[in-house]
């Protein structure tokens, strides 16, 4: 009986916890293919923002009709800022983390303007739910993990595999992990140090705009001023967590959806807690995924205090630090 | 992120208005007045920004060249608060509405600028120059607790609410308890998000209400995500706002008509300008009707909402009627106590039968 109560309670915080964290999955990894090669984007904010913007005037204004090219406009248009950032910090080599500021900064207000008069306006140009069917209808255990839509999938499955695959079983990988903790060696056997970082910068930032892209495409079918609401945040700490490795960030971003779940689905079905009330419970619960996500990022930190320092878990070593050949 | 807001300020009106500014006669009245609006969201929200902003644009359309009007959108509750009022005195304002209760970051700057008139939505804050004015919406909830009671199988209406005050207990005591008048059994289940205009929260509360079997769902939310959502789920739903019946289109049921800030706008300002304007000591309220039907609403169901409309208008149905208790089973009201719309802007406790919200 309990244990039912307790699956039944999982599942449906993994159920609502998959779809909502889905952008954090995305800008998490974006960022994590930077941080990789050695540059900290702290702009995930305002490329959320931009990619989510770009694919509402993609629907509402060029009249496209198919969300996978509005995800691509809007992961085009995440690019080109993160051309620009890339072009500052890796060319120009000044301050990762005061551009980044800027890009977060920046993105936000420039997205809010480009949403004026658009606030609001439903978008019905949106991923659909996949339905495998058979076996799968009417379980519930299963139908937490199926029936989301295809970018759910791309986002928890394919993009974790696929980068897997290339940082830890291939040569690629290799010269990516070289840049990011030792680029003076790499650049030395002859991998081009500013060009990878610029191609992973911009990669990665336009895998932030598929996040901020899916927000009003699935999840909430809208735009609204200052839409990422701390989520890229949140992606650049699910980074930490992870440890750098994609498939730990799958296990931080969930950890926040569930968090953020809890919020709506302990009031919906009237979990509480004896001490407090239940407008009490209200605000703890909006508190606890940002109380979480400060806690899963000191795990990782706490872990190498303790002496117990695994390399896997450890920044690149060359993170946020500009390469220049004549200084190495 | 309210410091990154859209700062922008829009002029409307005529710009001839300026020149006759400050002339005043001795009886205090004036040619032409400046009157600005500080929103809490954009002014294009298909909500309640929107509303104001359309009673601003009615208030110009009714003053003509005697009113120059301006608005400040997206100013949320931070310090920057407090400078934008004070920026919109420093520019020359007669009075200045604002959209949502900004309590102390408004009054420190009302209580500086003696000149200048204030009123406050939904506020609390009572001075020479500033008075509270709002909806009196415990009898709109109602009705469409009257409809979701006879829409509904279940008797079960969920409710995306924004803080446990007394807009969300008005809104959730109307709908049980009309919804309780058709049928006994009926339940409202809240979800608090803690704020108003965050589509996102909007929608994982949804979510959650839909996932969990509400039959109807309402909310605050000063945008239609909800609407979409129940749409989708094949859920009856309805707005606090507008019409906003394209957001779902089989399943709309009514909303809370606004349109009643238009006049109280105009009139506000032709008191700046006949220099009759005197601020309160209670609020005022005004009226909000329940909005026209979505298209599937049975016309008995329709008819049964407008009857019980009437007998809330007449003083012959009370909204609060005793014996009612809180929902921590405490007796409220006693058997034939009853509660006005200036008793219930003040109530601070949600009926029997509410869940997901406590008394303050």
């Amino acid at each position: 009986m309990i244990l039912a109560i307790i699956e039944n309670a999982f599942l449906s915080l993994i159920g609502s916890a998959i779809p909502a964290s889905a952008v954090v999955m995305l800008a998490a990894t974006g960022a994590m293919l930077g941080e990789r090669v050695g540059v900290l984007n702290l702009g995930q904010e305002g490329l959320i923002g931009i990619g989510a913007v770009y694919s509402v005037i993609a629907v509402l204004s060029w009249g496209v009709e198919s969300p996978w090219l509005a995800m691509l406009i809007g992961m085009m248009a995440a690019a080109v800022a993160g051309l620009i950032f890339a072009v500052c910090v890796v060319a120009f080599r000044a301050s990762q983390v005061l551009v980044g500021l800027a890009l977060a900064l920046g993105g936000i207000g420039l997205s809010n303007q480009l949403g004026v008069n658009r606030n609001g306006t439903p978008i019905q140009t949106l991923f659909r739910e996949v339905n495998p069917g058979g076996v799968l209808d009417n379980n519930d255990a299963l139908s937490a993990f199926f029936f989301h839509d295809p970018v759910v999938y791309i986002a928890y499955v394919g993009l974790p595999v696929v980068l897997y695959f290339v940082l830890f079983r291939t040569r690629h990988g290799m010269n990516m992990k070289a840049v990011g903790e030792n680029p003076a060696a790499a650049d030395a056997v002859g991998v081009s140090v500013t060009g990878w970082r610029i191609f992973y910068s911009v990669l990665g930032a336009a895998l932030t705009g598929a996040g901020g892209a899916y927000m009003v495409l699935s999840f909430t079918p809208t735009w609204s001023p200052d839409i990422a609401r701390g989520r890229g945040w949140v992606a650049l700490a699910v980074v930490i967590f992870a440890g750098w490795r994609p498939g730990w960030a799958v296990a931080g971003a969930l950890l926040y959806g569930s968090m953020i779940s809890l919020d709506t689905t302990a009031q919906a079905r009237g979990w509480g807690l004896p001490f407090m009330g239940a407008s009490d419970l209200s605000f703890f619960l909006s508190m606890l995924p940002y109380v979480v996500t400060l806690v899963a990022i000191l795990i990782p930190a706490g872990a190498v205090k303790l002496g117990r320092r695994v390399r896997s878990t450890a920044a690149p070593a060359a993170l946020a630090i500009p390469y220049s050949r004549e200084e190495r | 992120m309210g410091a990154v807001g859209i700062g922008g300020l829009a002029i409307g009106g005529s710009v001839l208005a300026a020149c006759g500014d400050d002339e005043e006669d001795a009886s205090g009245a004036k040619e032409s007045i400046k009157a600005a609006w500080v929103y809490i969201g954009p002014p294009d929200d298909n909500g309640w920004t929107q509303e104001h902003d359309r009673g601003r644009l009615a208030a110009q359309a009714a003053l003509g060249d005697r009113l120059e009007t301006s608005f400040v959108p997206n100013i949320e509750f931070d310090a920057g608060t407090t400078e934008t009022f004070q920026q919109l005195v420093d520019d020359g304002n007669d009075i200045i509405f604002a959209n949502t209760e900004y309590a102390g970051l408004l009054t420190e700057v009302s209580d500086n600028a003696p000149d200048t008139k204030f009123c406050e939505i939904n506020g609390h804050y009572y001075s020479d120059n500033l008075f509270p004015f709002y909806l009196a919406h415990e009898t709109t909830a109602y009705q469409l607790g009257v409809a979701a009671g006879h829409l509904t199988e279940n008797g079960r209406i969920g409710y995306i609410g924004a803080f446990p005050t007394a807009t969300a207990f008005n809104d959730v005591n109307g709908l049980l308890l009309g919804a309780r008048s058709v049928n006994p059994d009926a339940t409202v289940e809240t979800v608090l998000v803690s704020t108003f205009f965050d589509p996102q929260k909007a929608a994982q509360a949804a979510n959650a209400l839909l996932d969990a079997g509400v039959g109807f769902l309402f909310g605050v939310m000063d945008e239609p995500t909800f609407l979409q959502l129940s749409e989708e789920a094949g859920v009856w739903t309805g707005y606090w706002n507008l019409d906003f019946r394209s957001a779902a289109p089989t399943k709309y049921v009514s909303h809370f008509d606004l349109s009643e800030f238009g006049p109280f706008y105009t009139e506000q300002c032709q008191r700046v300008l006949d220099g009759t304007w005197v601020s309160q000591d209670e609020v005022w309220l005004l009226d909000t009707p329940i909005g026209d039907f979505g298209p599937n609403v049975p016309q008995d169901v329709q008819d049964a909402v407008l009857d019980v409309g009437a007998q809330l208008d007449s003083g012959e149905l009370h909204v609060y009627e005793g014996p009612l208790n809180d929902n921590e089973g405490n007796q409220r009201l006693a058997a034939g106590e009853t509660l006005d719309s200036l008793q219930a802007y003040a109530i601070d406790w949600p009926v029997e039968g509410v869940s997901g919200i406590s008394p303050v």
